[in-house]
């Protein structure tokens, strides 16, 4: 177990200075017109550089580098005019966290967290014989001849059985697609904001049953940036800090190939571990939470992530997520940009930036009123990590 | 002329891996087991992830196991397993998890705790691969 002696001298210490984002909605719409599209360094090197300009920051602050999605840490840096201190490749909610160590320990000052992915345009295979992720998780390629591939086909399995336990129904996973969509149309560069109701999602076509298309998350192009830089500073920065309150992470690889740590567990060992922690590093109660943010590349990661942090019990996520709580107007507004399912599939960055603007204020006609304490959340692959942000 | 792809992909080329299909092929369903502290290590590893032996037995286990959850694909992502088809999460009685397809029945007719057992397909590809089948009890 972590120290939390040292978890709460880390709290507050780091705050996000600046955000950026690509036109994920106009991309796409480019993409299916037939353009001619950027690569993952575009993309990339686009979020930076707003994010630069959100923070207000000069690029020869950066003494950090943190990347995300197929980009290289060494050619980000050098396609950027960078010579850090430090780089590193992780993903979003780790990056966060490892770039916060670095500050709060004075190793760096200002870090770049750069992502980058043309998965779209550039055909990505997420399924069959070279699964992305095939080369760092087992699972995606194992089981190729028995044709049991693709991380949908492995929550879709998740699912089926969290319905056999518990009795949860398709319907009701159909509400979290539901309530995103909600969110998604309230940001103009959600790439998906048609309205989608629960009869809509019911007649979507199955991808591997029981998750159909409407379970699936989007796969697009874009990029995302964040400038974390020491908190001390922030009274100098052009936007409102975002600090990084408290974090905790914890991972299950133990018969992970075997698949028991999802098809047993659901991933709750490492719920709980974080989940006793990072309330306490923020100093906050879960109750404190205004809106959440949960990893979503499947509907059911939502209601996993439910019931291992204890937003529900346990095998009550299908009921709790069926009383609308999610969406807008609900007690728990969840991924408010629209998420993965909606706005864009950035493998959980999009959901920093979003967590961002809304301790900002600046979420337009989906912001949360008097937004100070958002949590996110993420355990894909079993790699759980969770982060508290508060804003002034 | 494009390449023709491999109608079924071929089992996963680990080095510790090669002694399980070679069992399969004479129709024999054995997992490795660490020689030291006993543990099933599936899918065959470096060493045990129980005791860090590198040291096993390839044990014929029962290949009787219960359905513990299931997918029926719809989409297709190899030529050569063609959708409508199944997926079954299968524990046996020995403890693994093990991933197969259930043959001999209706995929709509697939359900939780159904018992099964190994059966052999010879495929064209050159490997044999091992399905379930529900027990003959």
């Amino acid at each position: 177990m972590s120290d939390l002696k040292q978890a709460k001298l880390l709290r507050d210490k780091v705050c996000i200075a600046g955000v950026g984002d690509t036109d994920y909605r106009a991309d796409s719409e480019a993409h299916r017109q037939g353009a001619v599209m950027p690569d993952s360094y575009r993309y990339a090197t686009r979020a930076f550089k707003r994010a630069l300009e959100d923070s207000g920051l000069q690029k020869e602050a950066v003494d950090g580098v943190i990347v995300g999605g197929p980009i290289s840490s060494s050619r980000t840096c050098e396609v950027l005019g960078l010579n850090p201190r430090w780089t590193a490749s992780e993903d979003a909610g780790r990056a966060v966290i490892l770039a916060t160590l670095w500050i709060a320990s004075g190793m760096a000052s200002t870090v770049a967290l750069i992502y980058g992915n043309n998965q779209r345009s550039g055909g990505t295979q997420y399924g069959g014989a070279r699964a992305a992720g095939g080369e760092q998780n087992l699972s995606y390629v194992y089981y190729a001849p028995w044709g049991m591939t693709s991380q949908g086909a492995l929550y879709a399995m998740m699912a089926r059985r969290h319905m056999g336990l518990y009795g949860t129904t398709q319907e009701q996973l159909g509400h979290i697609a539901v309530a995103e969509r909600r969110w998604a149309s309230m940001n103009p560069n959600a790439v998906m904001q048609d309205p989608l109701d629960p009869e809509v999602y019911l007649k979507g076509r199955y991808i591997c049953e029981p998750l159909r298309i409407f379970d699936y998350c989007l796969v697009n192009d874009g990029g995302v940036s964040l400038i974390l830089t020491r908190a001390e500073t922030a009274k100098d920065l052009a936007r409102p800090p975002v600090f990084v309150s408290g974090f905790s992470a914890a991972e299950l690889h133990v018969d992970s190939t075997q698949l028991r740590p999802r098809m047993i567990d659901f991933y709750r060992p490492a719920h709980k571990r974080v989940r006793d922690e990072v309330y306490a590093a923020a100093g906050i109660d879960q109750g404190d939470v205004q809106s959440l943010h949960i990893y979503d590349s499947f509907t059911c990661h939502i209601l996993f992530a439910l019931e291992g942090f204890g937003f529900c019990g346990e095998g009550e996520g299908g009921p709790f997520v069926a009383t609308g709580v999610l969406g807008p107007g609900g007690a728990l507004p969840i991924n408010t940009s629209g998420g993965m399912l909606s706005e864009s599939y950035m493998q959980g960055w999009n959901h920093q930036v979003e967590i961002a603007r809304q301790i900002r204020g600046e979420a337009g006609l989906r912001q949360i009123a008097d937004c100070h304490h958002v949590q996110y959340i993420s355990d894909a692959s079993g790699k759980c990590t969770s982060i508290i942000y508060r804003g002034d | 002329m494009a390449t023709q792809k491999p109608a079924r992909p071929s089992p996963y080329p680990g080095l510790h891996d090669k002694p399980f299909w070679e069992f399969t092929a004479k129709h024999e369903f054995r997992l490795p087991r660490c020689a030291q502290c006993g543990k099933y290590q599936w899918p065959p590893a470096a060493v045990c992830a129980g005791c860090l032996s590198d040291e096993y037995t390839w044990e014929r286990v029962s290949g009787v196991g219960t359905v513990l959850s299931w997918v029926v694909f719809q989409r297709q992502y190899f030529p050569g397993i063609p959708p409508p088809y199944n997926c079954i999460l299968v524990q046996l009685d020995e403890g693994p998890l093990f991933i197969s397809n259930l043959v001999g029945v209706e995929d709509g007719a697939i359900d939780f705790d159904l018992r099964v057992q190994v059966d052999f397909q010879d495929l064209p590809e050159g490997y044999t691969l091992p399905v379930f089948r529900l027990t003959d009890s």
